[in-house]
């Protein structure tokens, strides 16, 4: 009984907790008044501050090994732990999607008060986390599909929240057709991959493939289910982060969801996904890596060129950022290919991570304020409110001066790190390039500054709402942005 | 420690990918969103097929487990897609993909 506790129900206290507030939430939906959706709200909320806790209880208590009791009773538990990996990676993923879901929370909340919708909206997110979760700790490619399915099923339905709105619709069925798609490539590769392999466990599959292709003279058949294996997982990831050339539906879905949706999807759904490269990557394909580091390279240059040139031509506030999340999935594949397994790199990767996922909440949760007041996300609707809205004018300065990487913020720090190790891992080349691709895309931030405090405000008489919540939001990622930048150690995990 | 037969393709692979090519050619080509709902069906029994085989080839019931899961998700995803398909239809009056270009530029 104890063991039970101890091996199986703490390690996975962080999911449990959301998955029995998603629980908790589905039989609250049979009580559908509006009166009980704050309360629906507040369940969502501690459910993903109570992940957060455990997360950090067990960060605490850092025993990660499988004890020997386990491997004793060698029942299902030890099944469970072969296919449930917790590491000190995996506690710092459930941290940040725990972060970035309680700040979604927050600005969800806020929309549906201001908006009719419908309330199953918090369940679904639950479910999106929870997905996000297992996908982040899955050490077999059935637990990975399963839960990148998951994550991806209600978010279709999140995009379309909106129902009688064309925008939202449309949006939804792009991003599920594009979503479909890659989670059918996903399978197809792990055909291949268990066709050559025999084997569906992470773990194994890396043993295998590093056995396996150390001979001389490997089969050719072989070789062709490996190599395609990789490019299909890699492609349906790709889709997943909105990595260039598979961004297609990053504009045009991050535009037609709601805000605060869309804050949700930048931040902690490209947190997952880059876990799922990761995992995918630096787990099972580190013996090929000299096949997939050049191959990657060049999607990111590609990424942050379309991203930063395309966001240039762009006049809604969504739509640039969209753009820029394209870019950013650039630089944060830069880092992801610096491979050094088990190195520093790690953690410049989760620092990017964190402070895109903030900047990215943080913008969004403006342009929730902006669409919920004038029912518009135009860059010019931002005119001279640094002057009408001076707090709320500081910290979106703050947020998009971290986007463009500039110096006093953590913005700047990331890039920096990130080019560290990618010269550290000798692509000097592709490090001059992320630098001009950074220059050119600091115009479309600046830009931003340019109508908050130098355009005259059309407005004058109509101020932004109250949303105390919002507010706040807004506040923590515009701080966080500082002191991530004063103090970055606050970031690392050492094992 | 490569098995003896290092055989991984067989005949009803040949199978698997013609069914994955016509729903591929179907996904990329039909504008009715129903028949590219059902090509993405359709590209993942393919992927069930090769799956089965292997599983039965090989032995381990590792793969057959999969299947069961993806046929299980397949199903909830063909309710998701039609759930938005019909949203679509009630907004537009249409299901042909080319009609939905409000978002653009």
């Amino acid at each position: 009984m104890n063991t039970l506790v101890t091996q199986f129900f703490f390690p996975l206290s962080p999911v449990l907790s959301i998955v029995g507030g998603a629980v908790l939430l589905t039989v609250l939906e049979f009580f559908p008044e509006a009166r009980l959706q704050r309360v629906k709200a507040s369940v969502a909320a501690s459910a993903t501050l109570l992940s957060i806790v455990f997360t950090l209880l067990l960060w605490a208590t850092g025993s990660f090994e499988i004890s020997s009791e386990v491997v004793e009773t060698s029942g299902w538990l030890l099944e469970f732990k072969r296919t449930y990996r917790l590491d000190v990676f995996t506690l710092a993923l459930y941290f940040g999607v725990g972060l970035f879901s309680t700040l979604a929370i927050f600005l969800v909340h806020f929309h549906f008060q201001h908006r009719k919708g419908p309330q199953e909206i918090y369940l679904l997110l639950l479910f999106v986390i929870s997905g996000m979760q297992f996908l982040v700790s899955a050490n077999s490619l059935i637990i990975l599909f399963l839960a990148l399915e998951l994550m991806s099923l209600p978010t279709y339905v999140l995009v379309a929240t909106h129902r009688r709105d064309p925008k939202s619709c449309e949006a939804s069925l792009k991003y599920f057709l594009f979503g479909a798609f890659a989670s059918v490539l996903f399978v197809l590769g792990a055909a291949f991959l268990y066709a050559s392999y025999g084997t569906l466990h992470l773990g194994l599959l890396a043993e295998r493939i590093q056995v396996y292709l150390s001979y001389e003279n490997s089969p050719f058949e072989l070789l062709v289910f490996t190599y395609g294996g990789l490019t299909l997982l890699m492609i349906a990831g790709g889709f997943k982060i909105g990595l260039a050339p598979f961004h297609m539906w990053v504009p045009d879905t991050y535009e037609g969801a709601p805000s605060a949706v869309t804050g949700f999807m930048g931040s902690a759904i490209k947190l997952a996904g880059f876990a799922l490269f990761v995992r995918l990557l630096w787990g099972i394909f580190i013996p090929v890596s000299s096949h997939w580091v050049p191959v990657l390279n060049t999607l990111a240059i590609i990424s942050m060129f379309v991203g930063n040139l395309a966001a240039l031509a762009q006049t809604n506030l969504k739509r640039i950022f969209a753009y820029s999340s394209v870019a950013h999935a650039g630089y944060l594949m830069l880092c992801v290919t610096a491979v050094a397994p088990f190195g520093p790199n790690f953690e410049a990767l989760y620092y990017y991570l964190i402070t895109y996922g903030l900047m990215f909440l943080g913008v969004f949760a403006v342009i929730e304020l902006l669409e919920t007041r004038y029912q518009s996300s135009e860059l010019h609707e931002l005119s001279g409110m640094g002057f009408t809205h001076p707090i709320l004018g500081v910290c979106l300065s703050i947020l998009v001066l971290s986007g463009a990487g500039i110096p006093p913020t953590a913005g700047f720090l990331a890039k920096y790190f990130v080019f560290l190790e990618a010269v550290k891992a000798g692509h000097t080349f592709q490090v001059v390039l992320a630098v001009i691709s950074s220059l050119i895309g600091a115009f479309y931030y600046l830009r931003v500054l340019v109508y908050l405090y130098m355009r005259e405000n059309k407005r004058e008489g109509i101020p932004l709402l109250r949303a105390p919540t919002v507010f706040v939001c807004i506040v923590f990622c515009a701080l966080s942005m500082l002191y991530l930048a004063a103090v970055p150690s606050s970031l690392t995990f050492g094992p | 420690m490569i098995p003896a037969s290092v055989q991984i393709l067989h005949w009803s692979h040949y199978v698997a990918a013609c069914l994955f090519a016509l729903g591929m050619f179907g996904f990329l080509i039909r504008k009715n969103a129903i028949v590219v709902l059902m090509c993405i069906e359709l590209m993942l029994n393919a992927v069930n097929l090769i799956l089965v085989e292997v599983s039965m080839r090989s032995g381990h019931p590792e793969g057959l487990i999969f299947v069961i899961f993806i046929i299980t998700v397949a199903a909830a995803e063909a309710a998701v897609g039609l759930g938005i398909i019909l949203n679509l239809y009630r907004a537009k009056g249409t299901v042909n993909i080319d009609a939905f270009r409000e978002l653009q530029g």
